[in-house]
């Protein structure tokens, strides 16, 4: 009884961190996007606009598997069950 | 039949393919089968309302022009919805838990429910909107004018009034039957969401097609296609970085502020969750929507006719190829797009325009209160319907004034830039507690004139508005009023210019007023609610109520809300309570969400001033405020008194039970000084009666024994005597009843005597006295003769008790400049440890020594030090007994002193 009890307390922690640190990389990724669309300010003589379309692209499709992958880690209880509290 | 026909046919068709999906939804949410209505994926789809007919086509015709740069409309975007944890998800649950209507509620709403401030965003909205609408209206009638000229007519050209007054009518019709179909406590409206989902498909399938027709059917493939676009007049790459960061902060902030987005993103929306959905889903459908842009806009610059309007390359690309079909569906998508931008903009600002503007007025005017006659109702739907036939009309005139021509493609970043002035006192109401009501106003304000002067009047050509000699030479001929160079700024593109000017003036007037200003107590109930939503309870704390009648409430309700909501909205609350019927108490719980409810269809403020009106005019008012302030305040202080009290108490406690041991211990004392005293007094006592005895009864004595025994019996009494003396001085000292007897001498006469006391009936070889005589010139005013006797006492005991082959007493005197110190050392074997701390105590006689002293004189020299403001201490550690006297500085009279360094005694 006492080890049952136990280990649900240490799964239920182990989750609450892990939404956690799924919302802190949700609140960085709009940062990443913006230093990584802020790249081509850096880009000091002209580029073929084919390379910088790509890399645009590319860009993009990182941010959105990002977004995917962190939406599905959150999932759908956690923001209204474990979180409100916490901002 | 001619494509120009066969386009009218189509689009007419789908107008009623979108009537009928309109209907159909609303019919489906009314008989409770619209779940499948409120999917994520719907609700992506409808924030898409963001690519209007000015992306559709204007992307294109940006890429054309300037390349990459048209990108940052989409990225500005896709941040804010990836990183829709900071922002959006505060914004959405805001909304819910507020029933904020719009943009203007929502701000009106945090600060304070204030309704000048909802009144100036709704016009700034409206401003910033109508150009906008302008622009769709535009894009609808040169794309038919395009079609037409395919089709070999030339007359459209006249007829384009014709075109945007049909569109336009026609949009009105459907905004109004759709929008304002019913007056929904959400304000959320399935039919139009629906329908712009289905919009929303048909412009991405439209773009995509023309896309990959482009791709794959004129250039031949991905590679040739990249080839092809490095070949073209928009080959390299040229980022501008000013306009690049600008352009991208400015639709990010657009796609918070724009009203119809604030009317999709979080008006509309059904759950919080289906933002987790669309945080990634609407990146994908504008990176979708935007990934064919550059070929198309390249294949248009390479194989259209010099001199062709690159904004319509969407449409003209497949035109040229002789894709009819292609250009039909393209024109759809641009249809789609216009059409679903101007419905969801005319049922935001209408709402804005009825619940800020109209009903304000309507309340004032006829009093406001619900026992008036007349439906509120009706009132609301009509300024509604007003509302939005008004917005796209002002949408028209707009485009006819303007003359439908190039002035107006470059509206769209200028309206961004308009709208994006209510994003700090937006963010800074939602984040920052200490915003205040006129920070926002001002800040807005502010905002908004420079966005004005520098953006909005000079994008008007041809001086319409402003005229040329002030956009060269600035305001009344002042060179730093230049409209394009504010303050002396040049060198900027005039957009960055007038961004960064308005955006970083508005948020710095925001920032300051706001610090100096106080908000009102509403205010910072707001302001609570609102930043800390996440943790506050959905409930507003807003009527004290009370007073009210709950018959009137319901009257009014069911007029704002509709019979039968209200109806269940009071049966529940009533039943909540335990009240069977339809009329609940009106309790503070109750008439707040009763005010959220109503606040749906009319607006915060006009909901509050409503209920308030009802409630017989008792809303929450500073006076009530300070009232409860002071209450808890005086609680406060009632409470900290208490507090006091009890430690007050403690303390007295604590003394008394110090008191009574301190008692105890002088009831020990006394009773340990009595039996001292009577032994004392009996030793001699009985010495002095038992040879008076012998004196008396024994008759033959020697008078050699007679004298002897008479001298005994004399020095016992002397003994007594000098007991009874010491004792009663003891008493005196002890007692503060002594007063002192202050002269004047030097402590060398002083010490000269009592050295010369001492040896009365000694033998002066005995003892030797060490002294210093040049430390003694010291003046001493203090009493003398007390003084005299705490010195004698110490010789007389060094004399005593110092047990040396070769007695010797040191006296020594040391002056600094607190006190003066005399001590006296003799050579003896000095006082143990434990006896050290008896000696001053009464009675005290150490070891086994029978002097004949009563054992008070260091009891009574320490008494007479502490008279003097001094001390008396055994000194340890000084090779015999040691005694320090210390004075205070106040005894030793300095002036004579001075005299005495020159005098030699």
């Amino acid at each position: 009884m006492m080890t049952s009890k136990a280990s649900e307390y240490v799964y239920l922690e182990r989750r609450r961190y892990r939404t956690r640190r799924v919302i802190e990389a949700l609140k960085v990724l709009p940062v990443l996007g913006l230093i990584l669309i802020g790249v081509p300010l850096l880009w000091t003589e002209g580029v073929k606009t084919s390379e910088a379309m790509i890399y645009f692209f590319s860009v993009w499709m990182v941010l959105v598997l990002a977004a995917i992958w962190l939406a599905r880690r959150l999932g759908a209880s956690a923001i209204e069950k474990t979180l409100e509290t916490d901002n | 039949m001619t494509p120009l026909n066969l386009l009218i046919l189509v689009c007419m068709s789908y107008v009623v393919l979108l009537f009928l999906v309109a209907f159909a939804a609303e019919r489906a949410a009314l008989r409770g089968r619209g779940a499948w209505m409120s999917q994520p994926l719907v609700y992506t789809l409808s924030l898409s309302v963001y690519c209007t007919a000015w992306t559709f086509y204007g992307a294109v015709g940006n890429a054309a022009r300037s390349g990459l740069e048209f990108l940052t409309i989409y990225l500005g975007p896709t941040i804010v919805m990836v990183g829709w944890w900071w922002v959006l998800r505060k914004l959405v649950r805001i909304g819910r838990s507020q029933r904020i209507t719009s943009v203007a509620d929502l701000i009106s709403s945090r600060f304070g429910k204030s309704n000048l401030l909802a009144v100036c965003v709704t016009l700034l909205a409206v401003i910033g909107t109508t150009p906008y609408i302008a622009l769709q209206l535009q894009s609808v009638t040169l794309s038919f004018a395009a079609f037409a000229e395919a089709g070999g007519l030339n007359a459209p050209v006249t007829d384009s009034n014709a075109t945007a007054i049909w569109v336009a009518s026609g949009l009105a019709l459907f905004t109004i039957v759709f929008g304002t179909r019913n007056l929904d406590v959400n304000e959320r409206h399935y039919g139009v969401v629906m329908a712009i989902a289905v919009e929303a498909v048909v412009k991405l399938c439209a773009l995509l097609a023309v896309g990959i027709f482009v791709v794959w059917g004129v250039s031949g493939g991905v590679s040739e296609t990249l080839q092809r676009i490095d070949a073209s007049a928009i080959g390299m790459a040229e980022i501008h970085g000013g306009r690049w960061a600008a352009l991208t902060f400015l639709s990010g902030a657009a796609f918070l502020c724009l009203p119809r987005m604030f009317q999709v993103l979080v008006v509309e929306n059904e759950d919080e969750s289906h933002l987790q959905t669309a945080s990634w889903a609407f990146p994908v459908y504008v990176m979708l929507i935007s990934l064919f842009v550059i070929p198309i806009a390249v294949v248009g610059l390479q194989t259209l006719p010099e001199g062709s309007n690159p904004d319509l390359f969407v449409l003209t690309v497949p035109l040229s190829q002789g894709r009819d079909g292609l250009a039909i569906l393209s024109f759809l998508g641009g249809f789609s797009s216009a059409t679903s931008m101007v419905i969801v903009a005319a049922i935001a600002l209408s709402t804005m325009v009825s619940n800020h503007i109209v009903m304000p007025i309507w309340v004032r005017v006829t009093g406001g209160g619900a026992s008036m006659s007349g439906d509120v109702r009706n009132v609301v739907l009509l300024a509604r319907r007003l509302a939005i036939a008004g917005v796209v009309f002002l949408g028209y005139l707009y485009f006819y004034l303007s003359g439908g021509g190039a002035a107006l493609t470059s509206i769209g970043l200028v309206s961004f830039a308009g709208v994006v002035q209510v994003l700090p006192a937006m963010l800074g109401g939602i984040f920052w507690r200490g915003a205040t009501r006129m920070g926002a106003l001002s800040g807005l304000l502010c905002g908004f004139l420079i966005w004005l002067f520098t953006l909005f009047l000079p994008s008007f050509a041809g001086g319409v508005f402003l005229p040329d000699t002030v956009v060269q030479f600035g305001l009344f001929g002042l060179d730093w009023l230049r409209p394009q160079a504010l303050f002396g700024i040049e060198g900027l593109d005039p957009l960055v210019h007038a961004v960064l000017l308005s955006m970083s003036i508005n948020t710095l007037v925001f920032v300051l007023v706001s610090l100096i200003t106080l908000p009102s107590p509403l205010e910072q109930l707001q302001g609570a609610q609102f930043v800390n939503v996440y943790q506050h309870s959905t409930q507003q704390k807003s009527w004290s109520g009370g007073v009210a009648q709950s018959e009137d409430l319901m009257v009014m309700a069911q007029r704002i809300l509709g019979a039968s909501e209200a109806q269940a909205l009071f049966q529940s609350a009533a039943a909540r309570q335990g009240v069977s019927g339809y009329l609940p108490e009106p309790s503070e719980e109750f008439l707040a969400e009763l005010e959220r409810e109503m606040a749906g269809s009319v607006g915060a403020a006009t909901a509050h001033a409503m209920v308030g009106q009802i409630i017989g005019g008792t809303p929450v008012t500073v006076h009530d405020l300070m009232a409860v302030a002071d209450e808890t305040a005086q609680m406060k202080v009632y409470s900290t008194e208490l507090e006091k009290k009890s430690q007050e108490l403690a303390r007295t406690a604590l003394q008394l039970r110090d008191a009574n041991t301190k008692l105890t211990q002088l009831s020990v004392q006394k009773d340990a000084f009595l039996s001292q005293i009577s032994h004392e007094l009996r030793t001699p006592m009985s010495s002095i009666r038992a040879f008076s005895e012998i004196l008396r009864g024994v008759e033959v004595l020697s008078p050699q024994e007679q004298v002897r025994y008479a001298s005994i019996i004399q020095e016992e009494t002397i003994r007594l005597t000098r007991l009874l003396d010491d004792l009663l001085d003891l008493s005196v000292l002890e007692n503060r009843q002594v007063s002192l007897n202050v002269s004047t001498g030097s402590l060398r006469d002083l010490l000269d005597h009592s050295v010369a006391m001492a040896r009365v009936g000694r033998d002066a070889a005995v003892m030797q006295i060490q002294r210093n005589i040049a430390d003694e010139r010291i003046w001493l005013c203090t009493d003398l003769d007390r003084l005299n006797q705490v010195f004698l006492n110490l010789i007389v005991n060094a004399h005593k008790y110092c047990d040396a082959a070769e007695p010797k007493l040191q006296i020594t005197v040391r002056q600094s400049a607190q006190q003066l110190t005399i001590d006296f050392i003799d050579n003896g074997s000095g006082i143990s440890n434990e006896d050290q701390n008896l000696i001053f105590e009464k009675f005290s006689r150490i070891g086994g020594h029978e002097s004949g002293g009563a054992g008070l004189g260091l009891a009574i020299s320490r008494e007479i030090l502490q008279r003097l403001q001094g001390d008396i201490t055994y000194l340890p550690g000084q090779n015999g007994a040691a005694f320090r006297i210390r004075l205070p500085e106040s005894v030793v009279g300095g002036v004579a002193r001075t005299d005495l360094s020159s005098t030699d005694y």
